[in-house]
């Protein structure tokens, strides 16, 4: 296993195997970043090949000024961003939701909140969540970034992204203990 | 017995903390229920790549490079081609008999001129396939 020094390095230097290399690392990363925000599979992976091109004509720039996995997450940020300014959908990812009618589950998911099938009722209730929500939720929780990292990746402020993160929260919360 | 509020519950559990201990059940109840959302949403979401995915891209970009590549060639003949007849143009209008000499050298030679430019051409696009196969190579000798 190449460290990112040595894999940036040699994808730099034109090494396609190392970019293979490279893409099998991160792709998890950009789906899960796209996929939250963008709502076609066909689209999403669109945008993901085209991030993952981006990344290739750019490591060349990176210069490790950041963790290579936060760079690869604010290209894949901000390539959905643009997918959605695109398709005219932009002001949806950010939209507030209006709590009073927001319904992230329905009993039954609620009913088979067991410790077996956690993850996937979780999850489940997440992708009820708005774009921008999702997006956070999976970089702090899964990913394990910091408020930082995620101001670098999203270029929104700290605070904002605290507030929406602690209203997602919530709302999960706030949904299992009602039902 | 006390109450909490969300905001305590959530900071406490990004810190890893300790809660208060002496909660209402209603708090107690929403504190689990915190747990079980911050338990859950460590865990992996479902998301489904194809195994082709990376050759896939891979793929995208040497069919890129080669468009690009192709598009470079083409850009040297056509610039090779009107800075011959460029200076065609400027003999004319100096000294049109050195114009026709130009032309006559030109025709005649034009294999010849073609080749050096073919050549020049299939150096370069070598050149860069080696120095790519080069940095490979000392790459692959420290694979693991």
């Amino acid at each position: 296993m190449l460290d990112d020094n040595e894999l940036v390095s040699r994808v730099v230097s034109g090494d396609l195997r190392a970019f293979n290399l490279l893409v099998e690392q991160y792709q998890r990363l950009v789906f899960h970043v796209v996929g939250k925000m963008i709502d076609n599979q066909q689209d999403v992976e669109d945008v993901c090949q085209e991030v993952f091109i981006k990344i290739y004509r750019g490591l060349h720039l990176f210069g490790f000024r950041s963790k290579l996995s936060t760079w690869i997450a604010s290209i894949a940020y901000l390539s959905s961003v643009n997918h959605l300014k695109k398709a005219k959908k932009y002001p949806l990812a950010f939209e507030q939701p209006d709590l009073e009618k927001l319904t992230l589950a329905d009993a039954n998911l609620v009913e088979e909140l067991t410790q077996k099938n956690l993850t996937t009722n979780i999850h489940k209730m997440v992708n009820r969540l708005p774009p921008l929500y999702k997006v956070l939720v999976n970089l702090y929780h899964f990913h394990g970034f910091s408020y930082l990292e995620m101001v670098k990746i999203t270029g929104i402020p700290e605070g904002t992204i605290k507030s929406y993160l602690f209203r997602a929260r919530k709302m999960l919360k706030d949904q299992i203990i009602a039902k | 017995m006390s109450e909490i509020t969300d905001d305590l519950i959530q900071q406490s559990l990004e810190a890893g903390g300790p809660l208060p201990v002496d909660l209402t059940s209603s708090a107690e109840k929403e504190v689990e229920v915190y747990r079980v959302i911050f338990e859950g949403l460590k865990r992996e979401p479902f998301v489904s790549i194809r195994p082709d995915f990376p050759t896939k891209v891979i793929q995208k970009i040497k069919t890129k490079n080669r468009v690009r590549d192709i598009g470079f060639y083409s850009l040297i003949a056509m610039i090779t081609v009107a800075g011959m007849a460029g200076i065609y143009y400027l003999l004319e209008l100096l000294d049109k008999k050195s114009a026709n000499q130009y032309v006559a050298f030109t025709v005649h030679y034009k294999w010849i001129l073609i080749y050096i430019l073919c050549s020049i051409l299939i150096v370069q696009y070598l050149d860069q396939k080696i120095s790519r196969g080069r940095s490979k190579n000392l790459g692959s000798s420290n694979f693991i």
